[in-house]
């Protein structure tokens, strides 16, 4: 059965989207947050095998978040999600110890295998 | 071999490396103590070898050889640097460019010009057969085309050097934050030495989709690099281990590699065939038509959600059009580079002292527009050494500098460029001209006498004049102002001609620096449709039959209280001659701050259109002021509707 996945975006319909890409791809999603605080509150919680998370969110940023769940757990395996033009962010994150980013608008394929590889699956 | 896949990357690349070569050699003739010059003359010289030597033309690699083994004797010192070697390098570069224009026409150089090549590798082996002088070895620390020198520091006993050269998807979105993240994963167990691109360049997305990366590290198995790497959004990763080489293998390497380094080590810029381009500024001219009607329909739909997306894909579709007008966008040095040669070798049959400036190279414009410009230029310059230039005694006797100057500059003024051939040479002699003109029986003496310079100039570029006395090898019989004068005006550019007698002349050349994409209303005449600018369409309307009135003989309407001409439009195009009763839609025009109405058969539609020059063939009459395409593919004819007949 799939990996575990824990799916942090402000916006519903993202949620909603990436969710619904996941599950086609044989993904469990097994938690969703809305906002920073709530990823590192739900992966304490869940221990998910992959965290898909919003670089920009109110109440604790991607960013934060992702160094917080690194200190939490340095194997943690995070993969970002950006729009364009956010190079600089997308840097700043992987050097908090991001695997790999996305790009919004998302094509469904590219999501699941960079999933895939973040999770050494292929 | 399949060689033909590759004759077009030969030729293209070699001609590339032609226009340096001649650029460099020029140079070195000005500067022959610069080791910079002759180092990069050699190094062309040597990739031209290698690539002819790849794909069988073992004739241009046997010449280019022989060229090479003498540069590399001059390179080395063991030969000193005199005219009778530059000269047979500027003749085997010119062997080279007919050579690769016979390959480029899909002949074989090796049976038109046997010959001609055999005779001159003599020659050039006979030059490089001098004798030796002490024989120095330059030092190389860049090895097999890797800087070492930025490798060995951070080599340890028990570490290796890969080079990791990676490849991106095609459209991949942060492409600077995929290199990073190639980067930051690499550097968890080893170091980098260096990228190709630069890191500042990776970091600004200065490359396009490959990048290479030098890498030190304790780890020995390329298999497990890849496999750490694994970034999404990766068509493809290479990695080879990276020892130092000797340099007959460095040598060996550059010759074989030729190729494949031009295909993968300058991912920064592409070839794109000029007619792809075309191709897509048509496309982009189409996106932008349905862009409006699209706007249109989306502000009758009123919904805001619809409204928003056809926002979105206008803007894109702005910003695309502009990206396509600027990948038509060269540099002028690709035109201007070849000119040093062509003043050189005038000077040379003229025997006369010439100092060329170029200034300008880096101004940007239209491909399509600056291969139009090549010609003319070629004609003016040539112009300008062989009847504009005194001879060195001429000038000795008047006191002059003995050494002619002669520049070619580029500026942007406006949207324009101004382009500047100027000489200080003897100038025009409007006198001469004058008297010419009356003996042609254009004017009387009279009339001549009244004459402002600028209209006296005119003359110049009126076919069959000529004031050149003699026939020269060099231009001919002074014909051909008048085709330099057509061709800028087909591009929609002018031509301005400035002297002062004894003290020079300067020829001035205003030409648009892109293509135009204008709105257009198109209408129908005599079964062909005809684009007319909508800024000068003033109104459409109508026409009634009782409405047109006879003024003098001609016919007219009343449009805003004042009677203008009116005719039918395939009139005024002549395209008919007959009289056709005067009804039905007719569309008011502006010419020049007066109006003129002209009668149609209908309206077919708006569109905006890519302007394209017409060739001067063409466009004898002036009627037209360029070509464009309609949304069914055919070619459609812009009215030029300041020369419009009212």
């Amino acid at each position: 059965m799939g990996h575990r996945v824990l799916v942090v975006d402000d916006a519903i319909f993202m949620r909603t989207m990436i969710s619904d890409i996941l599950k086609k791809g044989d993904f469990e999603v097994c938690g969703e947050g809305a906002t920073g605080a709530e990823a590192v509150e739900q992966y304490k919680k869940l221990k998910p095998d992959l965290v898909i998370m919003d670089i920009i969110m109110p109440d604790m940023g991607g960013i934060e978040a992702v160094k917080a769940i690194m200190q939490i757990d340095p194997n943690a395996r995070v993969l970002m999600c950006s729009a364009m033009g956010q190079q600089a962010l997308v840097v700043e994150a992987i050097q908090a110890g991001a695997r790999d980013f996305v790009v919004k608008p998302f094509q469904p394929s590219r999501v699941l295998e960079a999933a895939r590889r973040v999770l050494q699956i292929s | 071999m399949d060689t033909t896949k590759y004759r077009d990357l030969f030729v293209s690349e070699t001609r590339e490396h032609l226009v340096s070569l001649n650029r460099a050699l020029l140079a070195l003739e000005k500067n022959p103590d610069d080791p910079a010059l002759l180092d990069e003359i050699f190094r062309s010289m040597h990739t031209i070898k290698g690539m002819a030597g790849s794909i069988g033309q073992d004739q241009i690699a046997e010449l280019a050889h022989k060229a090479e083994d003498l540069l590399d004797r001059l390179r080395k010192r063991q030969l000193k640097l005199a005219q009778p070697q530059v000269d047979a390098i500027f003749e085997s570069i010119d062997y080279l460019e007919s050579a690769v224009a016979e390959l480029a026409a899909g002949r074989d150089p090796q049976k038109n010009l046997k010959q001609q090549g055999a005779e001159l590798a003599k020659k050039i082996e006979a030059l490089a057969a001098a004798p030796q002088a002490a024989r120095t070895e330059a030092p190389s620390n860049v090895s097999g085309g890797n800087d070492f020198s930025r490798i060995n520091p951070l080599k340890t006993a028990d570490s290796f050097v890969y080079k990791v050269r990676v490849l991106l998807e095609a459209d991949v979105a942060l492409k600077s934050a995929r290199a990073f993240l190639v980067m930051h994963t690499l550097e968890q167990f080893g170091k980098i030495a260096y990228t190709v691109p630069e890191r500042r360049d990776l970091e600004a997305e200065r490359f396009d989709r490959g990048f290479s990366v030098f890498f030190v590290t304790p780890m020995h198995s390329e298999k497990e690099i890849k496999a750490r790497i694994g970034s999404s959004e990766i068509e493809d990763i290479e990695i080879e281990e990276v020892v130092e080489e000797t340099e007959e293998e460095a040598v060996e390497r550059r010759t074989v590699s030729a190729f494949t380094q031009l295909a993968q080590e300058r991912p920064r810029e592409v070839k794109v065939s000029t007619a792809r381009l075309d191709k897509l500024m048509n496309l982009v001219g189409e996106l932008v038509v349905w862009r409006e009607r699209l706007k249109q329909l989306a502000q009758m739909s009123q919904n805001v959600l619809i409204q928003d997306s056809v926002d979105q894909v206008a803007q894109i579709t702005s910003e695309l059009q502009h990206q396509v007008l600027a990948s038509r966008l060269v540099a002028m040095s690709e035109i201007f580079d070849r000119f040093p040669r062509v003043v050189r070798d005038a000077a040379k049959v003229l025997n006369k002292d010439i100092d060329f400036k170029l200034e300008g190279r880096e101004l940007e414009m239209d491909r399509s527009i600056l291969q139009m410009l090549a010609e003319p230029l070629v004609h003016l310059l040539r112009n300008s050494v062989d009847h504009g230039m005194e001879t060195m005694a001429q000038r000795e006797a008047l006191g002059k500098r003995k050494i002619g100057s002669v520049t070619l500059s580029a500026q942007k003024v406006k949207d324009q460029a101004l382009i500047i051939v100027e000489d200080d040479g003897r100038g025009i002699d409007s006198e001469k001209i004058k008297l010419k003109a009356v003996e042609k029986g254009w004017v009387t003496t009279e009339q001549a006498s009244k004459l402002s310079q600028k209209q006296v100039f005119d003359f110049l570029a009126r076919p069959g004049f000529s004031t050149a006395e003699k026939v020269t090898e060099v231009s001919g019989r002074g014909v051909g102002l008048d085709v330099v004068k057509s061709r800028i005006e087909s591009m929609g550019g002018s031509i301005t001609i400035e002297s002062t007698a004894g003290r020079g002349s300067r020829f001035m050349l205003n030409v648009p620096l892109s293509l135009a994409i204008i709105p257009t209303l198109l209408v129908a005449a005599k079964d062909q449709v005809y684009a007319l600018p909508m800024s000068q369409v003033m109104e459409t309307f109508e026409l009634k039959p009782e409405n047109v009135k006879t003024l003098q003989g001609k016919t007219a309407v009343v449009y805003r209280s004042q009677a203008i001409p009116v005719q039918r439009l395939s009139r005024a195009l002549k395209m008919e001659m007959e009289e056709v009763p005067m009804a039905g839609p007719t569309v008011v025009l502006e010419r020049q701050g007066s109006f003129a109405a002209y009668v149609i058969d209908r309206m077919v539609g708006q569109q905006e259109i890519v302007v394209k020059p017409l060739s001067r063939f063409l466009n004898a009459n002036k009627t037209f002021s360029g070509v464009a395409i309609s949304r069914e593919g055919r070619p459609m004819l812009i009215v030029d509707v300041n020369n419009l007949e009212a």
